[in-house]
């Protein structure tokens, strides 16, 4: 459970949101709509402990991010896995250096091991044998299915996606919205914040819960439903 | 949550082919500042070669027969700075004298020999003081069969401060190589932390400590700079070994190939590598921070 | 003209006159023959007077012969102890010239044995000084070149020392060098003042033998002299013997035929001459330089007697008659040259000698003043002229009748 608590932040000398509560449970997935610079990417972030809000705090399973024990909040950043809006800039490195880089902040493994599990999620995403491409010479949808595969490689508890849905395109929608219910359905939550939801998961999501200038929907698992309405 | 990860040994599984070069570079700097370190301790900077150069004459009356002369010197070289003392009888010493003004040979072809007899003293390396030879030159002027000690009185202190001098100036050098190995290994760090920038802020944002990285990453360059300095010191102690056994005139200049395995030349060996480790830490650390200060 | 040529000159003047007086005319003489005998027997008693001196003369010149060859033999003794004292010099001399050019010869050996062992010296400097300046900056051997150093300085000390003890030896020799020749010069300084001395002794012999030769030729002379005036006595006894005998046979005769004539005083004959009419003048202008009467010589240191005198007169000058009378005699006479003899007279006679040539004859009649003849030309530019006055056979002094320049 991860929840907010009177979130407020300050952006360019104007309040940008005041005393928004959320409430995301586990084992869901979560989709969060708002306007352009209306905060969605700063709120993955204070909600992964990156960023302290300027007011409320952020609790995790109970335990307050900002105000506890930072092990305990860096033990948390080490279990969600983040796919940025913007995919990273270093064009040297390969799709593979991605799982790499995912499997040694994930804690390494055998190499084997990452190898087969690398391909399979590769193929899962549609991009089977782009191991050894270079991520410049990627598309922007593949660019942002790559970087999700090499985040599932660590087997993230918290899955934060910032854009992927507009970010991946239309043609991979199907495969992202059985993605995430076997994500959720595996126990994992998923929060995806994008500028609006596709048609069909808002039809199958249900009225949307407005906070402050968001609305968060609540995706249907297959084993968990909604448990209603955060706050 | 997902398990901690592993950060020893970060900077080889992220760029192992850079680390690689760089490790075998560095070996080949520390076999030579290590053969250097190893020769300067061994000889003591220039000391050997003064001690070598050295000699002080004490020129023996021309009375004095071979026998009596042969005495003295065995008695001077029993004193304690002396390494040893060899006695010329004044046939030797004409023929040495010839040898040096050739040209006075065919003036003095009929002539006979107006030299003396000397004994010529030399100081063990680690006694060439001032005050030992001013010891060894006053015992040998209380005999009355030496007519003139020559100790290079105006010069010697010359002599030992010029050796002062390239002594410092040695470890002078050997300092400006290690300076210089360790503003060069710290922009190397610089650089391959600036290389691995975005590994590192990608680990960052999955929970990794900055402070835990940098240190694991400056305990391993310290770890891996120690083991190459030994290494390095141990093969340049090697070619300085096999260079002393090869060309054996060079221990005159430097010393016994035995005195390597000395207890106190090892502990310099152990102090150097544990300097190097330290220097390599120091290396990674400001590498580290000078990226990140380059990055913000 | 010497003194003996003179006496000569007279007593054949005496004889002229004399037979002049008495042969030319006998008619005219035979007053005066017993006073003119006196005269001559008086003249002879002169002339042995003279032959006394001259014999005494000649006495003395043989004490001084003696003298002299006494002094030359002397003189002789004195060179041979001059020559013997000179050649043991010369002895010194020769063995200090020896040992001279022993010492000379050490010197010259020595000096070129300290020339070699300087050269070797400066050499082995030069030496030294490369082989310290190409070992200035060999700070690789520092204790090897102050060895070196030491042992060069040992080395140009004994060379030094070598050097020193040449030229110790070789002052002392250059020492002994100069005392020798301080010596030889001494010696030969000796020798030249002993060779002067010896000189002077021999210049003294050479003079003293020149003056015995002188003395021998004086002797001679004299006893020529004494020889021809023992003949000319011989001859004037034999004439007055014969006179005598004349007289004796006039007075035989004169005792029968008159009374004598008284002589005249020979006292006063210069009165004589002056009551000549017209007097007397000089034959020539010029000086006596020869006076009447008896004479030092000192050349010969004797006495002689002038029977009158020589006045110098320029050469080629004229010779004048004294006064009036006739020539009785003109031609040459030996010791006299080209004499004339003018009677003027009374028994006065004047003789001119020494004449080049006569301008007058024997018989000639002369005037006071007139021109006889001439002196002889001389390089020297003067002449002398021989003036004799005789007042009844005796010489007056012509300076006495005659104004002369004395």
């Amino acid at each position: 459970m991860i929840e907010g608590f009177r979130l407020g932040v300050y952006s360019r000398g104007t309040t940008l949101w005041d005393g928004l509560d959320f409430a995301f449970g586990d084992a869901t997935a979560w989709f969060v709509t708002g306007p352009p610079s209306s905060g969605k990417t700063l709120l993955l972030s204070i909600l992964r402990g990156e960023r302290r809000p300027d007011a409320g705090d952020v609790l995790v399973s109970g335990e307050s991010l900002y105000r506890g024990n930072a092990a305990l909040a860096r033990a948390w950043r080490a279990s969600c896995g983040y796919i940025p809006e913007q995919t990273v800039a270093d064009e040297r490195l390969t799709v593979g250096d991605l799982f790499r880089r995912s499997a040694l902040a994930g804690g390494g493994g055998r190499e084997t091991e990452r190898k087969e599990r690398t391909d399979r999620l590769l193929e899962m995403v549609g991009l089977r044998g782009t191991s050894a491409w270079r991520i410049s010479e990627l598309s922007i949808s593949e660019r942002v299915r790559a970087c999700l595969a090499a985040e599932l490689l660590r087997g993230p508890k918290v899955l934060f996606c910032d854009g992927l849905v507009a970010g991946a395109g239309v043609p991979s929608w199907e495969m992202l919205w059985g993605l995430f219910r076997a994500l959720a359905r595996e126990g994992n939550t998923v929060i995806l914040a994008e500028r609006r939801i596709p048609e069909r998961w808002a039809l199958a999501a249900g009225d949307p819960e407005p906070v402050g200038p968001f609305r968060v929907y609540r995706l249907p698992g297959p084993a968990a439903e909604p448990k209603g309405e955060p706050g | 949550m997902s398990e901690r990860p592993s950060l020893w040994w970060i900077d080889w599984r992220l760029s192992p082919g850079p680390l690689v070069r760089e490790t075998i570079g560095r070996f080949l700097l520390f076999c030579l500042l290590g053969f250097a370190l190893l020769t300067l301790l061994l000889s003591g900077g220039v000391s050997r070669i003064l001690a070598d150069r050295y000699a002080i004459t004490a020129v023996l009356r021309a009375e004095v027969p071979s026998g009596e002369g042969e005495g003295l010197a065995r008695k001077a070289a029993a004193l304690p700075p002396v390494r040893s003392a060899t006695y010329r009888d004044p046939e030797t010493a004409w023929k040495e004298f010839l040898r040096s003004y050739p040209g006075l040979d065919p003036l003095r072809g009929a002539g006979e020999n107006p030299l003396p007899g000397y004994i010529e003293i030399r100081i063990r390396h680690d006694r060439l003081t001032e005050e030992d030879v001013e010891f060894v030159v006053s015992a040998l002027r209380a005999v009355s069969q030496v007519d003139q000690v020559l100790a290079g009185e105006e010069w010697l202190p010359r002599l030992l401060s010029a050796g002062r001098l390239a002594s410092w100036a040695c470890w002078g050098i050997f300092g400006a190589f290690l300076a210089g190995f360790f503003l060069f290994a710290r922009l190397q760090e610089r650089a391959r932390a600036v290389a691995l920038a975005g590994d590192f802020a990608f680990l960052a944002e999955r929970g990794v400590s900055a402070g835990r990285l940098a240190f694991l990453r400056a305990a391993g360059a310290a770890l891996s700079g120690f083991l190459l300095a030994a290494l390095g010191a141990a093969a340049g102690g090697g070619a300085l070994f096999l260079s002393l056994r090869k060309f054996p005139i060079l221990e005159r200049v430097i010393g016994s190939p035995a005195d390597l395995l000395l207890p106190r030349t090892i502990a310099s060996a152990a102090l150097f590598s544990i300097g190097v480790a330290l220097l390599c830490s120091a290396t990674s650390l400001l590498g580290w921070s000078a990226a990140r200060a380059g990055r913000k | 003209m010497t003194s003996g040529a003179r006496r000569i000159l007279s007593a054949f003047l005496v004889a002229a006159v004399s037979l002049g007086i008495l042969f030319p005319s006998t008619a005219g003489g035979a007053r005066d023959v017993a006073a003119e005998l006196r005269r001559e027997r008086g003249r002879l008693l002169e002339m042995k007077e003279r032959e006394e001196k001259t014999a005494r003369e000649l006495t003395e010149a043989l004490w001084k012969e003696k003298r002299s060859k006494g002094r030359v033999d002397e003189l002789q003794e004195g060179l041979k102890r001059q020559r013997r004292l000179l050649s043991r010099i010369d002895r010194k001399i020769s063995a200090l010239s020896d040992r001279l050019d022993r010492v000379e010869k050490a010197v010259r050996e020595l000096g070129a044995a300290h020339g070699r062992a300087r050269s070797e010296l400066r050499r082995a400097e030069f030496v030294a000084f490369s082989g310290q300046r190409a070992g200035a900056w060999d700070l690789w051997h520092p204790s090897d070149r102050e060895r070196e150093r030491h042992f060069m300085r040992v080395y140009l000390a004994a060379d030094a020392e070598g050097v020193a003890r040449i030229t110790r030896a070789r002052e002392k020799k250059e020492e002994e060098l100069t005392g020798i020749e301080r010596q030889v010069a001494v010696t030969e300084k000796k020798r030249t003042r002993e060779k002067k001395v010896g000189d002077t002794l021999l210049s003294r012999q050479e003079a003293e033998r020149a003056r015995l030769s002188g003395i021998e030729r004086e002797k001679k002379r004299k006893e020529k002299e004494l020889k021809s005036l023992r003949a000319k006595i011989a001859r004037m006894e034999s004439v007055v013997s014969r006179v005598e005998r004349q007289v004796k046979e006039r007075e035989r005769r004169a005792r029968k035929e008159a009374a004598g004539k008284s002589a005249r005083g020979s006292a006063e004959a210069p009165r004589r001459f002056a009551s000549l009419s017209g007097g007397l003048s000089a034959p020539l202008a010029g000086k006596v330089v020869t006076r009447f009467g008896r004479q030092h010589d000192t050349t010969f240191d004797v006495t002689i007697e002038n029977r009158g005198v020589e006045i110098e007169a320029f050469s080629g000058a004229s010779v004048k008659s004294v006064g009036h009378g006739e020539v009785a005699f003109a031609g040459a006479v030996s010791g006299f040259g080209n004499v004339l003899i003018v009677q003027h007279g009374g028994g006065l006679f004047s003789v001119y000698g020494r004449m080049e040539s006569f301008l007058v004859k024997q018989g000639e009649v002369v005037k006071k003043g007139a021109v006889v003849g001439r002196l002889p030309e001389s390089p020297s530019g003067k002449s002398v002229l021989y003036l004799e006055l005789r007042a009844g056979g005796t010489a007056i002094d012509p300076t006495s009748v005659i104004p002369l320049d004395r």
